[in-house]
């Protein structure tokens, strides 16, 4: 779907258009889901995440600029939503927990998905996450990740190789 | 299936469904609170106003009125693998060029690359892309059977002008650089540009700016794998599709990726590139035979061979005597 698309979608729900909302979160929901799996790696935490940044697009898509990039703005708000979730994890857990590792299902069982976290950087993670599901070109993704070009350009295609190599494994 | 649909199909069983409590929440209203800015006002004369009214007026009609003829924006399509999409302004220098699938992406995050398109002429521009596309290695300078193989571009545009020169140009450059090719033109309607470029195109949406605004303009392409099969073998050259068959496969996928041509129009080329090696460089197809028989050792593998050529490799021993008997029997 095209940020332009997306960005009619939320002005269509800020007006209290529900069919609208329903179609966002069919056409989006995959992508924001992937992309927060990064940050939780686990399905239990990410599944929770993925309701709340619904719940808050919904709730500010008043705010939403029509015509500005809505693809962007839905990002921008799992990120946001992602980190403080995190920040307030490490926060409010007890002394004696400090140094236990989150819950994570990186355990490989062969799909993509759990491949994926195994073989791959939470960095790696997010850049093969933004341009093969959300159609960001290495450029774009650049300038999200504050990274050169050509650095995004060989992470993607590293990536992209220890992917292929790991799921041939598994088969 | 490759890695991305299945990534995706996995992804589509694990998200949640959308809950009613998320649905039903309402959007909070943003409320636009106006303030009253309080400034100070300068009196002015009401003949200096009506002076300067009209002095601005003046200039800016004639402004418009100078201005020469604009020249509508012209957007066309450069597909080899990779494709991609270039508007040129109205002084025919490229405008924006933007991926058409994700190997020309490759090409376009090199910002050195971009610098050498961005703001050229359409020639030199696309010249710089095939070069790029021969560069990263999209175009197969030599296949196994040690031939040159033929480099197809194809340019589509809509709109009333004339992209011949433009043909003649990178045909002239491949050549230059000792790359056969085929390079052709078409004028399509607007609804066929953007099949092409995988776009729907919005309604009241000038197509240049849908093209100028999107960021990338592919979509992955499911393969249909049993109609490879069926569609080669429609040939009729059961020899060919025999030893061809895996070689073939993983072209007409990649082809099929970047959908260039519909299967249809893929085999029709096929069939014209194997009529060619067929009739004047047979004995370059009798080596391709050789690579796919022969095992690592460089020794003829007789398990890949039929019962029929077994015996006679068996009764010659010779792989120049088994070729010929090929030649003669296993062509339709």
């Amino acid at each position: 779907m095209s940020a332009n698309e997306i960005a009619r979608l939320i002005s269509l729900a800020a007006d209290g258009d529900n069919e609208a909302f329903k179609k966002l979160y069919v056409k989006t929901a995959r992508g924001v889901y992937a992309f927060l799996r990064t940050y939780f790696h686990n399905h239990f935490d990410t599944e929770d995440a993925v309701q709340t940044v619904y719940l808050k697009i919904k709730q500010n898509a008043d705010k939403f600029k029509p015509r500005t990039n809505g693809r962007a703005w839905i990002l921008q708000i799992a990120k946001n939503h992602a980190l403080d979730v995190l920040r307030k994890e490490r926060y409010d857990r007890p002394l004696e927990d400090a140094h236990a590792v989150s819950v994570d299902d990186t355990h490989s069982d062969g799909t993509v998905i759990s491949v994926m976290q195994k073989v791959l950087s939470e960095e790696e993670q997010r850049i093969v996450t933004l341009h093969v599901l959300w159609g960001y070109k290495h450029r774009e993704i650049a300038e999200i990740m504050e990274m050169p070009t050509g650095t995004v350009t060989s992470k993607y295609k590293r990536s992209v190789e220890k992917l292929k190599n790991a799921l041939k494994e598994v088969r | 299936m490759n890695w991305k649909n299945k990534w995706k199909k996995e992804l589509n069983s694990v998200v949640p469904k959308l809950s009613d409590t998320v649905l039903n929440t309402p959007t909070e209203k943003v409320e636009i609170k106006s303030e009253r800015v309080k400034s100070r006002r300068k009196f002015i004369s009401f003949g200096a106003l009506s002076f300067a009214a009209v002095l601005v007026l003046t200039l800016v009609v004639g402004f418009y009125l100078l201005q020469p003829p604009t020249v509508p924006e012209t957007v066309f399509a450069v597909e080899i693998n990779p494709a991609a999409a270039f508007v040129l302004d109205k002084n025919d220098k490229v405008k924006s060029v933007t991926a058409i699938n994700s190997d020309a992406d490759v090409i376009l995050s090199s910002e050195e690359n971009l610098n050498e398109i961005i703001g050229k002429s359409a020639n030199q521009a696309v010249e710089k892309f095939v070069d790029s596309a021969a560069k990263y290695g999209y175009i197969d300078l030599s296949d196994i059977t040690g031939q040159t193989t033929l480099a197809a571009v194809r340019i589509s545009s809509c709109g009333a002008k004339n992209f011949e020169s433009l043909r003649a140009s990178v045909e002239s450059f491949l050549s230059g650089k000792g790359i056969p090719s085929v390079v052709f033109t078409q004028k399509v309607e607007e609804i066929e540009f953007c099949d092409i470029i995988g776009i729907e195109k919005e309604q009241g949406v000038k197509l240049v700016d849908t093209v100028k605004n999107s960021p990338v303009l592919y979509a992955e392409k499911n393969i249909d794998e049993n109609n490879i099969t069926e569609k080669f073998h429609a040939y009729g050259n059961e020899l060919l599709a025999r030893i061809s068959d895996e070689h073939l496969k993983k072209s007409i996928e990649e082809y099929l990726q970047t959908e260039i041509f519909n299967i249809s129009q893929y085999v029709e080329n096929i069939k014209g590139l194997l009529d060619i090696e067929k009739n004047s460089r047979i004995e370059h197809l009798g080596k391709y035979l050789q690579f796919e028989i022969l095992n690592k050792d460089n020794e003829i593998s007789k398990d890949k061979l039929d019962e029929k050529h077994r015996e006679i490799l068996d009764q010659n021993g010779s792989f120049n005597d088994f070729w010929n008997d090929r030649k003669n029997n296993g062509k339709k």
